[in-house]
């Protein structure tokens, strides 16, 4: 049996494709530790001091990382960031949980008409139009504090829970596919439509999008302490783009930008966490190829719904891959279930390091603590190399 | 901090790469105004008044209502 490490240094090993002392195991968990740590999400939006409380109530549920909720920044801010902004679209903060209120969800609307339009003139006619009236129901103080001071604040807070709990954090800087951001500024139907009927403005859209999505993410890291505190120079890079993609259009539309992004990331020093939701099991032949030209040790690919143990067989000794105890099960489930799924993604993805347990896109905020503290635990139980 | 979390954020503070003042007000300009962006750029902060050129008719955003 292998000494005890660290968190940090079990989550290096399961990057660098080692096996550690035991499978690294990281439950992503974001509106869940508001909700049991008894903060409002405006609070857990706008109050970094009680976000940490909250998650100090929650430390039983906390795995090998902790997820420092990134997107916080991304809302409060006037210019437009990875696709969580309160201007350009429509992510509601609310006050309260369900059912008095609602988690941020996407209110679908299309933000872009014509694409062309906005590669000629930019988003600031979106941003500072007077059709989008929250930004004129914000004062520049507002703007100021949110846009510039408001995350060298954020990122301190997290320094020092890093620093006394000695769990790193999930990620430092978060950044979108820019295809997901069409998503979000299209619509899932009319993206659908446009990678149909405009495929060449969908590809100079992505462009056009790409560079400031990945430098803005890579400038995050940094003010969240890269390079310095754990898991700060992670960038979290997110989505599958529109849902049911086939490999084609996976291939097409997706791939070429997604490598560029994680060439780009890696080759700057930072670390990729790609976290792409959908079954992404027939594109993994694609996929495999992510580490072209890369060194080992920089990416890990957190799947929703793809098959891991397919994902082992293709990606393994490749890549990390992080994944993928059902929403439905730690919400419904109980413990002795999570505990059984758990120990199965396990038995088909640890051989050889490589392999951290997690959840499918995050802990759902209702889900019942004592699966989750069953994941944890299965981590533990069968998880020594 | 042990040893060994040291030694690892040691090594990546020297790989790290981030992105110049001057590379994120590229990007952003590129983001923000377009092809406009080197024109704005080039002018700031004068350029604020040249905001005004990139709205079309009818969408002004100081226009009263």
């Amino acid at each position: 049996m292998k000494d005890e490490m660290t968190r940090y240094e079990r989550l290096e090993a399961a990057w660098n494709l080692e096996e550690a002392d035991r499978v690294p195991v990281t439950p992503v968990n974001c509106y869940i530790i508001p909700y049991l740590g008894g903060i409002s999400i405006k609070e857990m939006f706008t109050e970094p001091e009680k976000l940490i409380q909250a998650t100090i109530k929650c430390m039983d549920i906390i795995g090998d990382n902790i997820d420092p909720n990134i997107t916080t920044l991304d809302h409060l801010s006037l210019f437009g960031k990875s696709g969580w902004d309160q201007v350009t679209l429509d992510w509601r903060i609310w006050d309260q949980f369900p059912p008095q209120g609602n988690i941020p969800s996407f209110y679908e609307k299309p933000i872009i008409e014509d694409y062309d339009d906005v590669m000629e003139r930019g988003f600031s006619t979106i941003l500072f139009n007077k059709k989008v009236k929250e930004v004129f129901a914000r004062g520049l103080d507002d703007f100021f504090y949110y846009e510039f001071e408001y995350s060298e604040i954020y990122a301190k807070a997290w320094r020092k829970f890093v620093e006394e709990y000695e769990v790193p954090l999930l990620m430092g800087g978060r950044a979108c596919h820019p295809l997901d951001l069409l998503q979000y500024y299209r619509g899932i139907n009319l993206l659908t439509e446009d990678i149909f009927e405009r495929p060449k403005k969908v590809k100079e859209m992505c462009e056009f999008l790409l560079d400031y999505e990945m430098n803005r993410a890579m400038r995050q890291a940094m003010i969240m302490g890269a390079g310095e505190v754990p898991g700060a120079e992670i960038v979290f890079f997110i989505n599958g783009g529109p849902p049911g993609m086939s490999p084609k259009i996976f291939d097409e539309f997706f791939w070429p930008y997604a490598k560029k992004a994680v060439d780009t990331f890696v080759n700057r020093g930072f670390k990729v966490l790609c976290h792409w939701d959908n079954d992404l099991t027939p594109s993994l032949d694609t996929i495999k190829e992510i580490i072209k030209g890369l060194p080992k040790g920089k990416v890990m690919i957190d799947f929703e719904k793809t098959d891991m143990k397919k994902a082992k067989e293709v990606l393994g000794g490749r890549v990390c891959i992080h994944g993928n105890v059902p929403s439905s099960l730690l919400v419904y489930g109980t413990p002795e279930e999570v505990e059984e799924y758990s120990k199965k993604l396990i038995e088909d993805c640890a051989a050889g390091g490589g392999y951290i347990l997690g959840t499918e896109c995050e802990t759902p905020w209702d889900a019942k603590r004592e699966n989750v503290r069953a994941m944890i635990e299965a981590a533990i139980k069968y998880g020594k190399y | 901090m042990k040893d060994g979390v040291k030694k690892i954020l040691e090594k990546t503070k020297q790989g790290l790469k981030p992105p110049t003042d001057e590379e994120m007000n590229e990007v952003t300009g590129k983001w923000l105004f377009g092809k406009n962006a080197n024109r704005m750029l080039q002018y700031a902060p004068w350029s604020f008044l040249l905001l005004k050129i990139l709205w079309k008719k009818g969408e002004e955003p100081w226009k009263t209502e």
